[in-house]
């Protein structure tokens, strides 16, 4: 995923006008429902639902395929290791080896399920400032020291890149070339060592920050959600579409169907 | 308050001895006093104490011995929250200073910790932005603005809880002459109390009146910065030097005395030396004298076109020109580009 994934988050839309502490609950429900997903038909369909959120929230498709690439590239091998794992009926044969159907159906429902579940997460926390979604995080009850770590952390990766940056030019300049070798693999833990002493000295500098402006361990803020009627309706919407997903899933002909093929 | 000498202080060191965990001692006996409205250097070398030293004053660290009072209320647990919001420390590296995601939530950031209503917080927001010229730059991400942007940027998120007590780590390292320029005047004309920790000599020459000589975590010379900034051999055995300001001085007046000169080289140094009291303003000039022969001493005080020092117009500590004395183009707080 793209570091900034709150790029787009000016942007107006239905999803973005979206109070983020509904959002985010109910479309974490929706990602839940389709975690829980066992039938081919349905994921299908969950990735089709998927593909609508994103649309009504007017993210370019570009940007989204971006970190769905990696996505896509880490599910590719199940397309291979599951077939040829999974015993049962035969599909195709490749080089003779035999490909199974079941194999092949896991290997679909899992690669939908996840592209759904991330084209979800583009719609969560790619339609609001990052910072906004994570404070609605802690107001739906996430634990306040994780959130004010997740915002740490995304605000100084930034800093973070720019300082193993200027070290890696500061390497090449002095004529240093990465190599296959045991000197590039001691520099290189050099390298990252240094970065990890020089990023701990900074959280001090910047806990010593914090301090002398009165923090004392609550991150106030200005920001006051609000929910209004069309913001209720969407969240029961997204909730309703995530239930009737499980449900037809749990007690719909696919199961018994797809039971059937094999 | 009250108490440890009266409403007049603003800042009290008692006989103060620091060491970390380790063992290794940094302090060792510091006292000194500052009332209200001063301005203090804080000069000394590498190593000398000068970081631990304004960590005290907020309480970020507390004195193994000895006690520093703020405006008569002394540094310790009970009072840190109060201590905090007297005394304002701007750091030397604004990345460590600004840690939100947005301008105006680094700004906030103090006045939401000291409780404040929301429409105190966003107009203090915004006088601070103006205070440092960097109104309408409230959405923006800090860590996207030019290093001098982010430099005023952290000024401005401790002018916003409003200390009377100002504390500058190293203010002027790595700006470029413009900004650095335009930092020396805002300080001239802060009525804040103000303690300026640097190894830039020039900036400490220019904004106080005062200098303290921190070395081997004891201080060993407190005085007008007019007799301390011109101490040549106090400055030299603490691993110091005369500013630039006053060395270039040293070598004319040298050169002129000796008469070690041609006409040419008169000409150079008569230019110079008017961009150089110049740069001092009208004010802050007798250290510049130089006392040539009475034609040399004509030559040298031309009046010369102020324009081309002041003359910018990139954006400018509003300050200079409500004040009007001698700034250029009116631009305070524009946006650049």
């Amino acid at each position: 995923m793209p570091l900034d994934i709150d790029r787009y988050a000016h942007l107006d839309s239905p999803v973005q006008r979206w109070d983020p502490r509904l959002k985010l609950a109910s479309l974490g429900l929706f990602v839940l429902a389709v975690s829980l997903l066992q039938t081919l038909p349905l994921a299908a369909a969950a990735f089709l639902v998927a593909l609508l959120w994103l649309r009504l929230a007017a993210l370019p498709w570009g940007f989204v395929a971006q970190g769905v690439r990696w996505v896509l590239l880490f599910l590719m091998p199940f397309f291979l290791i599951l077939p040829l794992s999974y015993p049962g009926p035969e599909a195709f044969r490749v080089l003779g080896l035999p490909f199974a159907w079941e194999g092949l159906r896991l290997a679909a429902l899992i690669t939908l399920k996840a592209v759904a579940i991330v084209l979800t997460a583009y719609a969560m926390f790619g339609t609001a400032r990052f910072d906004l979604s994570m404070q609605a995080l802690e107001r739906l009850g996430a634990p306040r020291l994780l959130v004010q770590m997740i915002l740490f952390t995304y605000r100084y990766i930034f800093v973070f890149l720019a300082e193993m940056r200027r070290k890696d030019i500061a390497m090449r300049a002095r004529g240093f070339v990465k190599r296959a070798d045991r000197r590039t693999l001691q520099v290189m833990g050099h390298f990252v060592g240094t970065l990890l002493v020089r990023s701990f000295e900074r959280t001090e500098r910047i806990y010593k920050a914090m301090l002398s402006k009165g923090y004392t361990g609550e991150l106030r803020t200005l920001v006051r959600f609000r929910a209004n009627g069309s913001d209720w309706a969407k969240a029961v919407a997204v909730t309703l579409v995530a239930a009737a997903l499980l449900g037809a899933d749990l007690v719909g002909p696919f199961r018994a169907a797809e039971q059937g093929w094999f | 308050m009250s108490g440890g000498g009266g409403a007049d202080w603003a800042i009290q060191v008692e006989d103060v001895y620091f060491s970390y965990p380790d063992g290794h001692q940094v302090l060792r006996g510091v006292s000194c006093a500052i009332r209200r409205g001063e301005k203090v250097a804080l000069i000394g070398p590498n190593g000398a104490g000068k970081s631990t030293f304004m960590s005290l004053l907020n309480g970020v660290a507390l004195p193994t011995r000895g006690r520093v009072l703020i405006e008569g209320l002394e540094v310790r647990k009970e009072h840190l929250q109060e201590i905090r919001r007297r005394v304002g420390i701007v750091f030397q590296d604004p990345d460590d200073q600004l840690f939100c995601p947005t301008v105006f939530d680094d700004v906030a950031f103090g006045p939401l910790n000291l409780g404040l209503p929301e429409e105190e917080v966003r107009a203090r927001v915004r006088e601070a932005l103006a205070l440092v010229g960097l109104e309408g730059f409230e959405e923006r991400s800090s860590f996207h603005l030019s290093f001098g942007e982010r430099k005023r940027l952290a000024l401005a998120t401790v002018l916003s809880y409003q200390p009377g007590i100002l504390v500058f780590d190293e203010p002027s390292t790595n700006m470029d002459p413009l900004n650095r320029r335009r930092l020396i005047r805002w300080l001239q004309r802060s009525d804040k109390t103000i303690l300026l920790c640097t190894h830039d000599l020039d900036i400490a020459l220019e904004v106080c009146e005062r200098c303290l000589v921190l070395a081997a975590g004891r201080i060993v010379a407190d005085g007008p910065a007019s007799r301390i900034l011109y101490d040549r051999k106090l400055l030299e055995a603490h691993r110091l030097e005369l500013p630039l300001a006053l060395m270039t001085h040293e070598l004319l007046h040298e050169k002129l005395r000796t008469g070690d000169l041609d006409e040419e080289h008169r000409r150079i140094i008569a230019r110079f030396l008017h961009a150089h009291r110049h740069v001092h303003g009208p004010d802050h000039h007798e250290h510049v004298h130089i006392h040539a022969h009475p034609h040399e001493h004509d030559h040298l005080h031309q009046p010369v076109d102020e324009s081309h020092v002041h003359g910018s117009e990139t954006v400018i500590l509003p300050e200079a020109e409500e004040r009007g004395d001698d700034a250029g183009p009116a631009a305070g707080g524009r946006r650049r580009g």
